[in-house]
């Protein structure tokens, strides 16, 4: 087929049309930068100011050709290397040691290229395969600002910074401050007295008074009362009783000055603090305390009666401790009539 | 003058004509043309760069057919002048020597194209000796393959010839396309080359960690404060029948420390917590829960049980995903503290409380570090501390 004007012209405007829709001002591409992958600094304190701190940095090594440096320059604006650095206010790794490294053995500190806030590791170059390094460095002082500081990690052919420029990332890490937790614990003793005390921690006392009933010349009269002590003082506590025997008016019931057993008949005003069988009165200490009974009233079936004596004593603190008090009364048929009362005190007494 | 000079003084009068008037042009194309008006006639370029050496371009070309027939020979010749029928000189730099060819669709791609580079490799030839049914609707859509692009900068041009007989293609000559067969369909494209314009960015590595106080557990974020902080009852005495919670000096309880992280660290972030040690007042200590395994322990509400320890709740509703250290992720009334394996709480670089496994950002909801103690009747007297250090190391 013959080409007519017509369809040679539209080849024309038809390619002119393209050149309009088809034109682009320019092509875009985008550029690659190389990275140091799994890279990190790791530090033993993120305290600011903190001197003695260990930081550990690790990458991965895939640099192409020779490693004969690594740079790491500590910045607190950004972490791109081969821009300005702001060097981060109080920070300082120029006197840090090399403490071990792993991945490699033979980079060493290169003095002249380190100072306060830059690290120079050098060698002599050779080749890198794909292994991770690590590097551990102690006797650094952490920047005096809290925040987010920055790593520069630089890699280079040469020994001290020499050849050219192999790799290069960043690292961030953080500055912050530390979280003082503070409580008081008081000294404390606590005691509380009552006829029972069914728990060992003074939440339930029962009662104040004590009726020993009608006194025979036959049967002794028993009864008990209890007590709970418990204190975090350092040298632990005593208790004295404090008291005097079952008196009416004048007349009185011989309080027991030595360690004596149960004798009806006999005028006898006494205490121990066990569990008895003669008479029947009283229970053994209990409680996770270990407080004991002293001396003479630590002895069942025996009993006395000295108001001022120390009937308990621990020597350290000590947890909660309840002991049972267990009374006797005999009179002989001589005894005058009356009603014969007492009130005995306990006294806990802490030594912190 | 020559039938050639009324050609292009013709072409000359249309094309002034066109510049003028754009609306004259679209009503004079829909006259002399039939379904090629209407329909894109192009060639894409995968890459527009005039860099040497790069032989890897695509082009891909579409154009309708006007009529009938079975085509057999497609030409596209590239030239610096779109003039049919005229010498054709090749682009600078330009060559289809590797040139190969992909069919997109029906009806080029039921046929078998052999795709050759011919006068000096400035031209392409497909032939096919069955051919292919072209009709006046057909979109014909090829790809040529590893072609380099003109090294100079600008616009070039390619010529389409269509043939019903192979030998139009394979005797080709751009002054007379009709040498081996008469042409069937033509056209022109207008291509272009330009510069690239390489485009950085830095995206610097992130990490933005804190740790605060407060009564609230949503609404705060980094950097925030820490303030009054006590453990123990308003007057920060501890007690020997409760268990005691951080407090602040207001007396509101429970009280957090609040861990804020955020970062683009690729490898995530691990958080380690690094303390002086259990709550001491000089030579004497609380003891730990767990007795310091760094196992989750209840608490325990005995008088003769005295307990410190902490447990850590990740924080949640920011991308990325929080997780709390088994060993400290105890849930409410039990926690935890480590002395006993490696590492712990007094190791040199701390003990794992927090991570996250990629980029992350600061959570609404941040994680909590819940510290709880109790005295036991026997703790003895004083004002005991401990002092925590929390450390973020990103792994980029």
């Amino acid at each position: 087929m013959r080409l007519t004007v017509g369809q040679k012209t539209f080849g024309l405007l038809a390619g002119i049309t393209a050149l309009l829709l088809i034109a682009r001002p320019f092509a875009i591409t985008h550029a690659i930068v190389s990275t140091l992958p799994n890279r990190y600094v790791k530090i033993s304190d993120s305290t600011a100011g903190t001197s003695g701190v260990e930081y550990e940095l690790g990458f991965d090594a895939t640099i192409p050709g020779t490693l004969g440096s690594i740079e790491a320059e500590f910045c607190e604006n950004d972490p791109f290397p081969g821009t300005p650095c702001t060097v981060p206010a109080g920070f300082d790794i120029s006197a840090a040691t090399l403490v071990s490294q792993s991945g490699t053995n033979d980079f060493t500190i290169d003095a002249l290229g380190t100072n306060a806030h830059r690290m120079v590791l050098s060698r002599v170059p050779s080749a890198v395969g794909a292994v991770t390094f690590k590097f551990l460095f102690n006797g650094v002082t952490n920047p005096s600002a809290t925040g987010t500081q920055y790593v520069r990690l630089t890699t280079y052919s040469g020994a001290n910074r020499g050849g050219s420029v192999t790799d290069k990332a960043g690292i961030a890490f953080s500055i912050n401050g530390d979280l003082s937790i503070s409580t008081e614990v008081p000294p404390h003793l606590d005691m509380c007295v009552g006829v029972t005390i069914p728990s060992i921690d003074c939440t339930s006392v029962v009662g104040d008074t004590i009726n020993m009933g009608t006194l025979k010349t036959s049967t002794p009269a028993v009864a008990s009362s209890q007590f709970v002590v418990g204190t975090n003082a350092d040298n632990g506590y005593t208790v004295t009783v404090s008291g005097a025997p079952l008196t009416s008016g004048n007349n009185v019931l011989q309080a027991l000055t030595s360690l004596t057993t149960s004798t009806p008949g006999v005028n006898q005003f006494g205490m121990n603090l066990r569990q008895n069988v003669a008479p029947v009165v009283g229970n053994e200490p209990a409680g996770v305390g270990s407080a004991l009974p002293v001396g003479n009233y630590n002895i069942p079936d025996n009993f006395i009666f000295k108001s001022g004596d120390v009937i308990v004593s621990a020597s350290a603190p000590d947890n909660y401790r309840r002991f049972t008090a267990s009374y006797i009364a005999n009179i002989d048929n001589k005894q005058p009539i009356g009603f014969y009362a007492t009130t005995i005190s306990f006294i806990a007494l802490g030594s912190f | 003058m020559s039938k050639i000079s009324r050609l292009m003084k013709r072409i000359s009068y249309i094309t002034a004509a066109t510049v003028i008037s754009l609306g004259s042009l679209l009503g004079f194309v829909s006259q002399s043309a039939s379904a090629a008006a209407g329909t894109p006639r192009l060639i894409m370029m995968s890459n527009s760069s005039n860099a040497a050496a790069t032989a890897t371009t695509g082009y891909q070309v579409q154009f309708k057919t006007m009529s009938t027939y079975t085509g057999q020979a497609i030409i596209v010749d590239f030239c610096t002048s779109p003039i049919l029928s005229t010498t054709c000189t090749a682009p600078t730099g330009f060559s289809a020597a590797a040139v190969t060819i992909t069919t997109n669709t029906a009806p080029m791609n039921t046929q078998t194209w052999t795709a050759a580079a011919i006068n000096s490799n400035r031209t392409v030839k497909l032939t096919q000796a069955t051919g292919v049914s072209f009709t006046s609707a057909t979109t014909a859509d090829f790809t040529l393959n590893f072609i380099q692009n003109p090294t100079a900068l600008g616009t070039f041009y390619a010529r389409i010839y269509t043939y019903s007989a192979v030998a139009g293609g394979t005797s080709y000559v751009d002054t007379a396309p009709d040498t081996g067969a008469t042409h069937v369909d033509d056209g022109g494209v207008a291509l272009s080359t330009d510069n690239t314009v390489t485009v950085t960015a830095k995206v610097q590595e992130t990490l933005t960690f804190c740790v605060f106080t407060s009564v609230s557990t949503t609404g705060v974020s980094c950097p925030g404060t820490i303030s009054g902080v006590v453990l123990g009852d308003t007057n920060g005495v501890l007690s020997s029948t409760t268990t005691n919670y951080l407090s602040n000096t207001a007396g509101v309880t429970p009280f957090y420390a609040q861990l804020g992280l955020a970062s683009n660290a690729t490898g995530g972030v691990i958080v380690r917590a690094k303390s002086t040690g259990t709550l001491t007042s000089g030579a004497n200590t609380l003891a730990t829960s767990g007795t310091g395994s760094g196992s989750c322990t209840a608490d325990s509400a005995a008088a003769g049980t005295e307990q410190f320890g902490f447990n850590v709740t990740a924080g949640t509703g920011g991308t990325g995903t929080q997780t709390a250290d088994a060993g400290y992720a105890c849930g409410a009334g039990s926690h935890s503290f480590d002395t006993t394996n490696t590492p712990n709480l007094t190791s040199a670089t701390g003990d794992p409380v927090l991570s996250t496994a990629g980029p992350s950002t600061e959570p609404t909801t941040e994680a909590l570090v819940q510290f709880m103690a109790k005295a036991s009747t026997t703790t003895k007297s004083g004002v005991y501390t401990s002092t925590f250090t929390f450390i973020a190391t990103g792994s980029y």
